[in-house]
């Protein structure tokens, strides 16, 4: 994790199970429209955080709502920092850069989705589960 | 927290409404990819009948929520759909909240205008 953020922090944990994506999703909406970013850039962030936490909900928790997802925003120089993590097994992420085949169960798009939308993707050593690291610059140009 | 998505004739039957979340939460594939595109074909039908051309129009007026594995479905079935229909298809009533411009629509369907797909808000 980023340590001493500086500002506020929004901590949320959701139920790891399909729907609940959207309140984090809105939230980081909200955050992105406060910080001067454009209506679209916010919407991409919305729609990054979504596809994360889809993950989170489905691969790293079975879609089990006993289990959780762990949000984390937070505002460093000037950046929306959000970090999602969930308490699966982890895995070896491999963003592709250019557009992934499209699969038979038309899946395996979210994480480029994720990838193209907001300024920054990465993912933290972590060893509870999986962390995945969106950073989201506050110009207003999207 | 449930999700569902319907999908459904226009009034008019022209056109296929979607009503719902186009989410994996909602998405039995393939028999959601089936439905839509029986839809897909009346609806085609039924503009050619009372126009005398081939257009695939999408209504997004009722979606509340669309995930990747919906813009998945679009770029590949929706529009192998059209292509092979030899039809103009056209998407409208994206809802406020999910409305990236033209340029982040054609990312994630992979289309563009020059593909004769065209975007109505």
């Amino acid at each position: 994790m980023i340590t001493n953020p500086q500002t506020e922090k929004v901590n949320m944990t959701i139920p790891a199970t399909f729907g609940y994506e959207d309140m984090p999703a809105a939230v980081a909406q909200v955050w992105a429209t406060k910080m001067g970013a454009s209506q679209e850039k916010a919407d991409k962030a919305r729609l990054a955080v979504m596809e994360i936490c889809l993950n989170a909900i489905e691969h790293g928790s079975g879609n089990e709502p006993a289990k959780v997802v762990s949000i984390d925003l937070f505002e460093h120089n000037d950046i929306l920092v959000i970090e999602i993590s969930d308490t699966g097994k982890g895995f070896k992420p491999v963003i592709p850069k250019k557009f992934p085949p499209t699969q038979p169960n038309r899946r395996g798009f979210g994480l480029f989705m994720a990838y193209k939308l907001v300024d920054e993707l990465e993912f933290p050593p972590y060893d509870k589960g999986t962390l995945v690291r969106m950073k989201i610059k506050a110009e207003k140009s999207a | 927290m449930r999700e569902t998505l319907k999908i459904e004739l226009s009034p008019d039957e022209k056109s296929v409404q979607l009503i719902g979340s186009f989410t994996i939460a909602a998405i039995q594939f393939p028999d959601t990819v089936d439905e839509l595109l029986c839809s897909c074909k009346d609806a085609l039908q039924k503009y050619y009948e009372h126009h005398g051309e081939y257009k695939l129009i999408v209504d997004f007026q009722a979606i509340a929520k669309i995930a990747s594995i919906g813009f998945s479905i679009l770029e590949a079935d929706v529009q192998d759909f059209a292509v092979q229909n030899n039809a103009q298809l056209r998407f409208i009533n994206f809802p406020t909240s999910i409305k990236p411009s033209l340029e982040t629509r054609a990312l994630y369907y992979r289309l563009s205008e020059q593909d004769g797909i065209h975007f109505q808000e």
